[in-house]
C-alpha cells in the first residue's frame, strides 16, 4: 500500500465555512455533552477509565514529580553515585530570607516569591534544593550539558560557576510568581569582570538561554544589585534604563535606510525615537535586490560603537549583516529631540538614585559580611565556609574571589559562562578530520558511553559520544580524558599519558581505571588534579 | 522583531517575550475558567484546522479532529507548562497525534498538500529541474514519515525553523541541520530513480 498521497492546488477552506464553526459556544456546550456521552457509554469505558486513574495515581505517587522527571531525563549524571548533592534548607515562604550557602553563596527570597501549579501563592514553608557547580568534575558528575548554540553555530560555554535553585511544598514543585525574582550572589573563582554571560538552561528546548550581561563585584565587597530581569521593569510601572537613551539623529537626505520593529525592553535607549529607521553605514552591493526579498529572521544587537547597532537578516543558508545607526526623519525629529530630553532627564535621576542604592546595598551586604565573620569560630557554618575557601581555592586568594549575581526570574539551572575558544577550536577539528578512536584497559576493549576532555585552566568539559568516535579530536592539547563505560566504570589518561598515546591518525588508548575506593567527585577532583 | 518598509519578514511565529508572556496569562486564566479559553480557540481555530486540512482530505473530517484537538486542549490544560515556547506549538503536536491516530484508525495512505510555491522551492533547493511531478513525488515517498513531515512543514507549509522545531521537540538548530540532510538524501534518491 502506498504510504503517501501528493495533492497539489487543493481548493482552500471557504472563510465563511470556518467561521461557522467556529463558535466557542457550542463547542463548549458540545464538549460537556461529549463528556457526558463518554461517560455513559459502556461499563468497559468506565472500568477502563477507573483503571486509567488507578494507573495515573500509581505513576503520581512513583514518580513523585513531573518536573523532576523532565530534568533527570535531561540532564542525566553519567555516574548517578557521583552527582553533586543538593542542599535542602526550609524557608518561611512569608518573610524575606537571605540564606547564607556553605560555600559563601547568598541567596535571597524575598517573601511570597513562590506559587504552587494551580497559582496559589505559598504561605508556609518551602524546601529550597540548591547546589552549585564550580569546576570541570562538578560539571561532568552532573551531567549538565555544556554546549550553547546560538545562530546554528555550536558553542562550548566556559563556565564561572552555575547553580541549580529547586523550590518544594510536600515533594511537590513550586515556580516563582511573576516578577518576584530570587537574587542569588554566587561566589565565584574567576575573578574576569566583564567577560561572562548569564545563561539559564531550558529543559524542555534542551538549550542555554542567553539572559543577560553578567556582572561581577569582588568578594570582600559585596556586589551591586543589578536587575537582569525585564518583567521587574515592567512590574515597578517606572522605567529603569539600563542603558543612556540615544540622542536622535536626522536622516540623511535621500539614503537608504529601512525600518525594523524591536523591542522597546530590549532597546530601551531606542524608545525615545518615534519613526525610527536605520541607516546602514556602508553601501550594500546590490541592495535594491535585497531589499526586495522576503526575510525569514532579523536581530538586532547592539555593536561595540556608541549608537551603532548590528542588523542580521537570515534566510535560510542565506546571511545578510548591516552595521546601521538609527535616525529619524524631519517630520519625526522635534518629537524625538523632546521625548529625548524627558528621557535623558528620568535617565540621569534614576542613575543618581541607583548609586545611593548601590552605596546602601554594599553597606548593608558588607554588615551581613562582617557579622558572619565575627561569628564564633567552632560555628559549623562558619567552619565549612573556610573549609571550602581553603581547600577549593587554594590556587585563589580571597581577592580573587568574586560574587556572581543571578535575578532569578525561573527556578532551574543558571550559569555564569561565556563561549570557550579552546573547546570550539576541538569541534572543529572533529569537522575536519576522520579517525577512529578506540579504548583498552588490561588488554580488553572497552565499551564507552561517554568521553570527557578537561583542560584544568578551564572550567568546562568537551564530551564526545559514540558517534563521532570515528572522528575523534585530538588529545595533545587537553589536560585530562575521562571515559564512562555503559557499566558506569570510569577509566581515565592524563597529562603525559594521554598526549603521548596520540600519534596522529587512527588511535588506541589504553586507558587506566579509576580505583573503586573513589566514591565521590572531590576524591576525583584530587586524582584528576583539578 | 517584525520587519517592514522594504525589508519583510514574513513569520508571524516570531514574537517578543511580552507577547508569550500576555498568552501564558491567557492560558492561567483557562486554566482556571473554561470560558476563559475562548481567547486562545478564537485566536488558533484557523491555523490548527489549516493544519489538520493540509493532511487531511474529507474536509467534515478535518472539522471533527480539529474539535477533537480542542477537546483535548482543554482537558488538558492544567498540565500545560509554557518553558518559553508558544501555545500554538502544543497545540500543533495534538492535532499532530490526532491526526496519526486517524490515518492508524483508517490505514488509508496519507495526505500531503503541495504548495506550488514550495515546491519550487524545493526543487531549487534539490538543484534539479524536475520535468515531472512523480519523480519528486516518488522520491519523498521513500523517505520516513518523520522526514516528510519535515519537509512538509517546511516548504509545503512555509513555517519558520522555530515553529517546526519546536511542533517537533527539537532544537532549532538540530531542525535546520536534520532538513539539509534530508535535501541532501532527496537529491541521491533523485540521482538514483533517473540513473
Amino acid at each position: 500500500m502506498k504510504k503517501f498521497v501528493f495533492k497539489k492546488q487543493r481548493p482552500a477552506l471557504d472563510p465563511s465555512e470556518i467561521r461557522n464553526h467556529m463558535d466557542f459556544d457550542r463547542f463548549l456546550k458540545s464538549r460537556h455533552a461529549v463528556s457526558k456521552r463518554w461517560i455513559i457509554k459502556s461499563k468497559f469505558l468506565m472500568i477502563a477509565g477507573i483503571s486509567a486513574v488507578t494507573g495515573v495515581l500509581l505513576f503520581t505517587l512513583f514518580n513523585k514529580n513531573h518536573e523532576d522527571h523532565i530534568l533527570k531525563s535531561f540532564i542525566a549524571p553519567p555516574v548517578p553515585a557521583l552527582d553533586v548533592p543538593a542542599d535542602k534548607i526550609i524557608v518561611a515562604a512569608q518573610r524575606d530570607t537571605t540564606i547564607l550557602f556553605r560555600t559563601g553563596s547568598l541567596i535571597s527570597i524575598p517573601s511570597g516569591s513562590f506559587e504552587d501549579e494551580n497559582g496559589k501563592i505559598v504561605s508556609d514553608s518551602v524546601e529550597i534544593r540548591y547546589r552549585e557547580f564550580h569546576d570541570a568534575v562538578d560539571i561532568l558528575c552532573s551531567g549538565i550539558p555544556m554546549n550553547y548554540d546560538s545562530a546554528g553555530i555550536t558553542y562550548q560555554l566556559e563556565s564561572a560557576g552555575m547553580m541549580q535553585i529547586e523550590a518544594y511544598r510536600n515533594n511537590k514543585p513550586l515556580r516563582l510568581r511573576s516578577g518576584h525574582p530570587l537574587t542569588v550572589n554566587m561566589i565565584s573563582a574567576s575573578p574576569d569582570r566583564n567577560s561572562y554571560n548569564i545563561y539559564l538552561l531550558d529543559t524542555t528546548a534542551r538549550k542555554w538561554n542567553y539572559v543577560a550581561e553578567n556582572t561581577a563585584a569582588n568578594y570582600s565587597c559585596f556586589p551591586v544589585y543589578e536587575d537582569l530581569h525585564p518583567d521587574r521593569r515592567k512590574k515597578s510601572g517606572q522605567p529603569e534604563y539600563a542603558k543612556a537613551p540615544v540622542r536622535p539623529r536626522l536622516a540623511t537626505k535621500h539614503a537608504t535606510s529601512f525600518m525594523i520593529d524591536y523591542d522597546s525592553l530590549e532597546f530601551p535607549e531606542l524608545a525615545s525615537l518615534s519613526g525610527i529607521r536605520f541607516e546602514p553605514l556602508h553601501t550594500i552591493p546590490a541592495y535594491k535586490k535585497l531589499s526586495g526579498k522576503i526575510w525569514e529572521d532579523v536581530r538586532i544587537t547592539r555593536s561595540g560603537d556608541a549608537d551603532q547597532y548590528v542588523v542580521t537578516f537570515t534566510e535560510g543558508k542565506e546571511k545578510l549583516q548591516i552595521d546601521a545607526v538609527p535616525v529619524v526623519d524631519e517630520k519625526n525629529y522635534a518629537d524625538a529631540m523632546k521625548k529625548f530630553a524627558i528621557r535623558q532627564s528620568a535617565y540621569t535621576a534614576r542613575l543618581k538614585a541607583r548609586l545611593a542604592e548601590k552605596e546602601a546595598s554594599e553597606d548593608s551586604l558588607c554588615r551581613i559580611n562582617a557579622q558572619f565573620r565575627s561569628r564564633a569560630t567552632n560555628s559549623d557554618m562558619t567552619a565549612r565556609f573556610e573549609d571550602f575557601i581553603n581547600d577549593s581555592y587554594t590556587a585563589a586568594s580571597r581577592d580573587l574571589l568574586v560574587y556572581r549575581t543571578f535575578a532569578v526570574s525561573r527556578l532551574g539551572v543558571w550559569n555564569c559562562d561565556r563561549p570557550c575558544p579552546f573547546f570550539s577550536a576541538m569541534t572543529q577539528h572533529i569537522q575536519k578530520g576522520a579517525r577512529i578512536a578506540s579504548f583498552y584497559a588490561n588488554g580488553a576493549e572497552l565499551d564507552m558511553k561517554y568521553i570527557y576532555f578537561v583542560k584544568r585552566k578551564i572550567n568546562s568539559i568537551y564530551s564526545v559520544t559514540p558517534s563521532s568516535f570515528r572522528r575523534f579530536p585530538q588529545t595533545t592539547e587537553p589536560d585530562v580524558m575521562i571515559g564512562i563505560t555503559y557499566d558506569n566504570k570510569l577509566f581515565y589518561l592524563k597529562d603525559e599519558d594521554l598526549h603521548n598515546s596520540d600519534k596522529g591518525g587512527n588511535v588506541r588508548f589504553n586507558m587506566k581505571e579509576v580505583d573503586n575506593a573513589i566514591v565521590n567527585a572531590s576524591e576525583l577532583k584530587k586524582l584528576f588534579l583539578i | 522583531m517584525i520587519a517592514s518598509d522594504k525589508m519583510t519578514l514574513k513569520s508571524s511565529y516570531h514574537r517578543t517575550e511580552a507577547d508569550i508572556q500576555a498568552e501564558m496569562d491567557q492560558v492561567t486564566a483557562a486554566q482556571k475558567d473554561p470560558a476563559a479559553f475562548a481567547e486562545i480557540y478564537t485566536k488558533y481555530y484557523s491555523a490548527v484546522l489549516s493544519f489538520i486540512y493540509h493532511r487531511i482530505e474529507d474536509r467534515e473530517t478535518s472539522f471533527e479532529i480539529c474539535a477533537q484537538v480542542f477537546y483535548k486542549a482543554l482537558d488538558n490544560l492544567r498540565k500545560y507548562q509554557a518553558r518559553g515556547i508558544p501555545f500554538s506549538a502544543w497545540l500543533f503536536r495534538i492535532a499532530a497525534n490526532e491526526i496519526n491516530d486517524h490515518y492508524r484508525k483508517h490505514r488509508r495512505a496519507q495526505l500531503i498538500t503541495i504548495d506550488e510555491n514550495g515546491f519550487q522551492e524545493l526543487c531549487q533547493d534539490l538543484c534539479t529541474s524536475v520535468t515531472e511531478d512523480r519523480d519528486l513525488f516518488a522520491a519523498l515517498e521513500k523517505l520516513d514519515s518523520r522526514e516528510l513531515e519535515l519537509i512538509n512543514m517546511r516548504f509545503f507549509e512555509q513555517r519558520p525553523f522555530a515553529e517546526i522545531a519546536d511542533i517537533m521537540k527539537m532544537n532549532e538548530s538540530a531542525c535546520k541541520m536534520k532538513i539539509y540532510r534530508i535535501l541532501e538524501h532527496l537529491s541521491v534518491i533523485l540521482k538514483d530513480l533517473r540513473s
